[in-house]
């Protein structure tokens, strides 16, 4: 039984909750004119680079997906850059240089240094990079392109889907993607995206001349990059209609391999630019990145605190049964006749409905400006029964992958 | 400065809606409590009348009880009203003085309610079991107290109300009526219970309570 002093931990969660919540609201609203994408002048050159390793399923799509994007063939060139990959990668993109895709093969050495060595043979002004395990919508490249006018921005990120979810795993992070896309549109008023996803982020080929290329020893060089981006105060801009599906991790181990790399790349990097949260740094530095690091620190000590006294609960009770030589009959009718709708309204009821209500109103905004027509209600109820459980085991085994000083897996 | 200023008034904004709601909210939580509160209160008053209507037909057929008597009369009813109290108490501070005038009166009720059955089963004779637990929610006090309630639940559910009842009290309640009864039986720890009349002290497994009940 959870007793009164310990809920006051839980208010504390559910009021931080609340106020995070509705400040992003605010931000949300006061720059709804803003949701259009600024018009090209003049369409620019883009190149697109493709880093792939061992991607033999999914290559062909990738760059069949590049070659039926809305945008002028004579503006745009595509380069694979394989990265030593031990299957067929470097011939299925080899297979598409009669339509003008160029590729590359060089030693493994990491998405950084594949995306290095692209970087090396482009020709645009304007530098897309996109995973070899995404497709592009048709209007992707087209919707983005626009935010570089403002010379300031030195990268804009898409919106980003599952692809095609299927099974548990994948349908759980398509409600969690399409909270990003929330998020990071709001981040993006708010000059605070810290993050430039993989699956097509376009940059500005200046600022790595400047600034040098991909961080080839970083396991998250997507978020190392656009830290940097924040660090020299450039912007980073977001296009919620630029759509990019990524094929997600359909199994619990890929996707908890996927998610420590990207847990430890998230410690690691804001380690390093920690200079960033300061007020030099605007609402990036006094709120998001804050607001980031305080809500992982609460999802988990509110999942310690009440895992272990939900532990105790558990084990008691499981005494209480075996103390009654686990005579289910009667317990199991005991139980039904407990429940009823006068034992269940309680004040914690009313405060978890308040919590259910504001992310369904998030969801469901998030859903309308991305153009989102998938029917989520079930995964959306998967999502809010596992994902805090979830979460925080990636979070768990990720500290331990710090504490034991294990290898982080690709 | 390149960026954009600082938002601090949504944040401030964003702060005061936050604690609007959340104070609504636990506003809300409040009510329902209260209105827990009161339900149970009717409740309880309506088994008080039924009570004395019990008593009054115990009284009006005398010698006659016996024929007339069904053991099982408002004891189920009794028990849903504890488990209600229960409730109640679990989602809010125990010491609370409205959860404690809600328990007092329903000590009382299951006094009168014990009373009643005792009397008739010394009358008639019959077998009709009538256990008395005495328990305290303080967890320092009492650490078998949740195990012991369990097994007694356990057992007034598989047994059922036609023959036997299982009645408990707080040991920390200040009804003198409730003091007088652990006094009548000698309590001096918890949990203890007494089987018609007969007192065991300290915890008792399923085992030994049932050879209890077998004996009597």
């Amino acid at each position: 039984m959870i007793f009164q002093e310990s809920l006051i931990f839980f208010y504390t969660g559910v009021f931080f909750t609340l106020f995070v919540g509705i400040f992003y609201l605010l931000t949300f609203f006061e720059n709804r004119s803003r949701f259009r994408d600024p018009k090209a002048r003049k369409i620019p050159f883009v190149s697109i680079i493709v880093p792939a390793y061992n991607e033999e399923k999914t290559l062909a799509k990738t760059v069949n997906s590049l070659l039926r994007m809305d945008y002028p063939k004579e503006k745009l060139e595509i380069i694979v850059v394989d990265d030593g990959s031990k299957d067929r990668t470097f011939e299925i993109a080899k297979s598409f240089s009669g339509r003008g895709v160029r590729a590359f093969k060089k030693e493994n050495g990491g998405k950084g240094s594949a995306i290095n060595l692209g970087l090396k043979k482009v020709r645009g002004e304007f530098v897309a990079v996109l995973d070899a395990d995404s497709f592009v919508g048709k209007d992707a490249l087209k919707s983005m392109v626009g935010y570089f006018e403002k010379k300031r921005v030195m990268a804009v990120t898409p919106t980003l889907k599952v692809y095609k979810p299927r099974g548990f795993w994948q349908k759980v992070q398509y409600i969690e993607y399409l909270f990003s896309v929330f998020f990071r549109k709001i981040f993006s008023f708010m000059q605070g995206v810290y993050v430039t996803p993989g699956p097509l982020s376009v940059y500005r080929k200046s600022f790595f001349l400047k600034h040098g290329g991909f961080d080839e020893k970083n396991i998250t060089e997507d978020l190392e990059i656009a830290l940097r981006i924040q660090s020299k105060n450039y912007e980073i801009q977001n296009s919620i209609n630029a759509h990019v599906y990524t094929v997600a991790p359909n199994t619990f181990r890929g996707l908890m391999n996927q998610r420590v790399r990207w847990f430890t790349g998230l410690t690691d990097n804001l380690y390093n630019y920690r200079g960033l949260f300061s007020r030099n740094y605007g609402s990036l530095g006094v709120f998001v990145l804050p607001i980031a690091v305080i809500s992982i620190l609460l999802v988990l000590s509110h999942l310690a605190y009440y895992g272990v006294l939900g532990a105790i609960n558990a084990f008691n009770s499981l005494y209480n049964i075996y103390l009654v030589n686990f005579d289910l009959g009667v317990i199991i009718s005991e139980y039904f006749a407990g429940l009823s709708l006068f034992n269940l309204i309680s004040p914690l009821l009313v405060l978890f409905i308040i919590l259910i209500a504001s992310s369904t109103f998030i969801l469901h905004l998030a859903k309308k400006y991305s153009g989102d027509k998938e029917d989520v209600r079930f995964n959306f109820v998967m999502y809010l029964l596992t994902y805090g459980v979830i979460f925080s085991l990636w979070w768990v085994t990720t500290l331990a992958h710090k504490i034991f000083n294990w290898r982080v897996k690709w | 400065m390149p960026r954009e200023k600082v938002k601090y008034r949504n944040l401030i904004i964003a702060f005061i809606a936050a604690a609007a709601i959340f104070s609504s909210g636990l506003f809300l939580g409040e009510k329902i409590t209260s209105f827990k509160i009161q339900e149970v209160g009717q409740v309880q008053e309506d088994l008080k009348n039924s009570l004395a209507s019990l008593e009054l037909r115990y009284k009006l057929l005398e010698a006659n009880v016996c024929e007339f008597s069904s053991f099982n009369e408002f004891g189920e009813e009794l028990d849903e009203l504890g488990n209600r109290i229960a409730n109640i108490e679990a989602g809010y501070d125990k010491d609370d003085s409205r959860v404690l005038s809600l328990k007092e009166p329903y000590f009382l009720l299951e006094i009168r309610h014990y009373l009643l059955l005792k009397e008739a089963k010394e009358k008639c004779g019959s077998d009709y079991d009538l256990v008395l637990y005495f328990y305290s929610n303080d967890e320092e006090q009492c650490k078998d107290c949740d195990n012991q309630g369990y097994i007694l639940g356990y057992l007034q559910k598989k047994i059922g109300y036609d023959k036997i009842k299982v009645y408990s009290f707080d040991v920390r309640s200040d009804s003198p009526s409730v003091q007088t009864l652990r006094d009548i039986h000698d309590i001096r720890q918890v949990p203890s219970i007494a089987v018609n009349e007969e007192t065991y002290e300290g915890f008792l497994t399923l085992e030994e309570i049932e050879r209890i009940l077998e004996k009597t």
